[in-house]
């Protein structure tokens, strides 16, 4: 019996039990689309986050902070004792030409005084309820911030005091700041990011962070000039919402509008010339694997460090076990469907017991119907790991795009999905194979079945 | 000099004015570089009787965001335990100094009730505001808005409230600054009955906010006479 007759023969036997063949292909495909879709997304997760961190992201960069007796440096996990040693431009240059150093990103702060709108936006916690027992709250209709003749209606939004850090956000995506709503501030002296706090000092949750944007803020800069109390204010336009891990503070601009706070002489849309003192600085380094020895090296200049290297390695093994755990569920089901195949064909092989006794008594040998019960179980296994793959994408690019829908919400980027070029062609001989596995029992229990004791049942 | 007329008591205190600042009269004194579209600073600086505890409420905080432009920076000089700029007087000993130190682009102006409320007669008002916006043309301030004084509803003192808007007017005029008539809007917001403006105590009028529903109200008023006046200034260039 030719490779030919062999391969027409177990396409007749698929197309002659059509129910039973689609089973059966069924069952490999889901497995096969199982598995696609558990490897894409795992693949998709890992090459988002384990790249950003390993290959000079954000989370690779390593805080540095002037040495000077300052209590917020109790928070730094490579304090260095010393005399006092100011962030100079002159020492950014010298920790910016270490080597495996990607960029310096310095960062200057100045405290002030934020100043929201007086009153905060309908829903907030700081409105007063509509009437008793209502959860509804309203501060729309106070005609300002009192309303009547002294009586307040409403609490209007505190005024509080935070830093202001200012940091070149033309190079965000190496800065540990993620934007949770908006965008970033395109002018350098009247738009700036606000973070949490704000949110929370006006009342409201991160899920209305967008409530905010396009209101505008004062800073304002206390000081004496003679005798008397100074006060300096600048406007600005909230643009953006972040979370961010430069230092602490709640306002994120661009330096200029930082130099702005404190400058002695006003700014102009091009922003003064001087910029205020360098109060720690965003070192990134080209590898996670480099970020030891880029911290050893500033130390050695003088400088205090921290680095979430521990929590990227962390991040980086959880991952590793994900995508073990996603795999191993993937390949039990693929098991699963091996056994549909095999419970298929040594079905098969009862029922045709009499057409394989026929066959050999014709003069087919063993290898004849090992061969084509082989065929036919890899014909399965083909069919169901071309519709599995395709199912798999399906449902990966389906959870992709619910996972993007929750993230928008969230104010965050979307993910977009990594399909390698191998998984397709993977997936669909891995599903030959493990079909042509599953096939092997039931074909050699028909290959050795004497044609005699076949015939005769 | 009571008896006098108020035209008299101005044209004397006018003459004082100049006299003390040794310039001759001129319609263009105070007009420096006008404000200018990009990339030029923008300073503020408000000369008057002080402000709330909140800046939010407070008129000069909404001149400065309405009518500046964004990259504009706004500096007060006082606050609420201290007021260096109470009186004209006090502003030309205690203040001028350090305003000119912060060299302003624009200036305003509010000044007079704590004066007439002390009685202190017109010409010597007029003199002393005449030296302040002196200093301020000296050091080229570009936009000098001067309000007059708002209707005061305290019996006796019309004709001293006429007297200094008088005066107000001739200074603001001969010192090159910009008339601001807040007089006129806050009769227009009391729908010519002053004294609805006002919480009265036993010392009498306080504040022509002191109705708190009048604060947002007054205040938007206020900035917005200041506003619709820089924007009517022949040199202003915004």
């Amino acid at each position: 019996m030719s490779w030919r007759d062999a391969l027409t023969m177990a396409t007749r036997e698929v197309r002659r039990r059509p129910g039973r063949a689609l089973l059966t292909v069924l069952a490999i495909a889901l497995a096969a689309a199982l598995l696609s879709a558990l490897l894409t997304i795992a693949g998709t997760a890992r090459t988002r986050v384990l790249t950003q961190l390993s290959h000079g992201g954000s989370l690779a960069g390593i805080l540095v902070e002037p040495n000077f007796p300052d209590p917020s440096q109790l928070t730094l996990d490579d304090p260095v004792p010393g005399p006092p040693n100011a962030l100079t431009p002159a020492a950014i240059a010298r920790i910016g030409s270490l080597r495996d150093v990607l960029t310096v990103l310095p960062v200057v702060t100045a405290t002030t005084e934020v100043i929201p709108p007086a009153l905060p936006p309908a829903g907030s916690s700081l409105c007063p309820r509509e009437r008793a027992g209502s959860s509804q709250r309203s501060c729309t209709d106070t005609g300002g911030a009192h309303q009547g003749d002294g009586a307040p209606s409403t609490v209007a939004t505190p005024i509080f005091s935070t830093s202001v850090i200012g940091a070149d956000l033309a190079r965000s995506g190496t800065l540990p700041l993620t934007l949770l709503a908006g965008r970033l501030p395109a002018d350098s002296v009247t738009e700036v990011l606000v973070g949490e706090q704000y949110l929370d000092e006006l009342g409201i949750n991160e899920s209305r962070a967008s409530e905010v944007l396009g209101t505008r803020i004062e800073l304002a800069d206390f000081s004496l000039i003679g005798d008397a109390p100074l006060t300096r204010y600048i406007t600005a336009e909230i643009v953006g919402v972040v979370d961010q891990q430069m230092t602490s503070g709640d306002i994120v601009a661009w330096p200029k509008l930082v130099a702005g706070i404190v400058a002695s002489e006003s700014p102009t849309e091009s922003g003064p010339a001087s910029l205020p003192p360098i109060e720690g600085a965003v070192v990134i380094a080209k590898q996670l694997t480099e970020v030891s020895s880029v911290r050893t090296g500033i130390a050695g200049i003088g400088y205090s460090t921290t680095a979430p290297v521990g929590l990227i390695i962390s991040v980086s093994r959880y991952l590793h076990v994900v995508e073990l755990v996603l795999s191993g569920i993937g390949i039990v089901a693929l098991g699963i469907a091996a056994l549909g195949i095999a419970n298929a064909l040594l079905a098969a092989v009862r029922e045709r017991r009499r057409e394989i006794g026929v066959l050999k008594a014709i003069g087919a040998k063993d290898r004849d119907v090992l061969r084509m019960f082989l065929l036919e179980a890899g014909t399965l296994g083909i069919f169901g790991g071309v519709l599995g793959t395709l199912l798999g994408i399906a449902m990966a690019a389906a959870i992709g795009a619910n996972a993007n829908a929750y993230l928008h919400t969230q104010g965050l980027a979307g993910v977009a999905l990594s399909i390698p070029w191998f998984l397709p062609l993977g997936s669909v001989l891995g599903s030959t194979v493990v079909a042509l596995v599953a096939g092997v029992l039931p074909a050699l229990r028909a290959a050795h079945l004497p044609a005699r004791e076949a015939v005769d049942t | 000099m009571k008896g006098r007329s108020p035209a008299v008591l101005v044209a004397l205190g006018v003459l004082a004015s100049l006299a003390v600042s040794g310039c001759s009269a001129g319609s263009s004194g105070l007009r420096g570089p006008p404000l200018q579209r990009g990339g030029s600073a923008v300073t503020y600086v408000s000369i008057d009787e002080g402000s709330l505890p909140d800046p939010r409420f407070t008129w000069q905080q909404q001149f400065y965001r309405s009518a500046l432009p964004p990259w504009a920076v706004a500096y007060d000089i006082s606050d609420e335990d201290f007021v260096a700029g109470s009186s004209s007087l006090q502003a030309e000993s205690e203040l001028i100094g350090e305003v000119t130190t912060l060299r302003p682009t624009v200036v305003t102006v509010s000044l007079g009730p704590i004066e007439i409320a002390d009685r202190i007669s017109a010409p010597t008002f007029a003199a002393a505001l005449g030296r302040l916006l002196a200093a301020l043309r000296r050091d080229a301030v570009p936009t000098v808005l001067v309000a007059n004084v708002i209707p005061i509803p305290i019996p006796g003192r019309q004709q001293l409230v006429a007297s200094y808007n008088s005066a107000i007017a001739v200074v603001t005029k001969l010192e090159g600054g910009v008339l601001v008539d807040v007089h006129a809007a806050l009769l227009k917001l009391s729908s010519g009955d002053p004294a609805a403006l006002f919480t009265h105590s036993s010392d009498g009028p306080v504040t022509v906010f002191a109705s708190e529903g009048l604060v947002p109200r007054g205040a938007a008023l206020f900035a917005q006479a200041f506003e619709k006046a820089m924007k009517h200034h022949p040199d202003s260039r915004r």
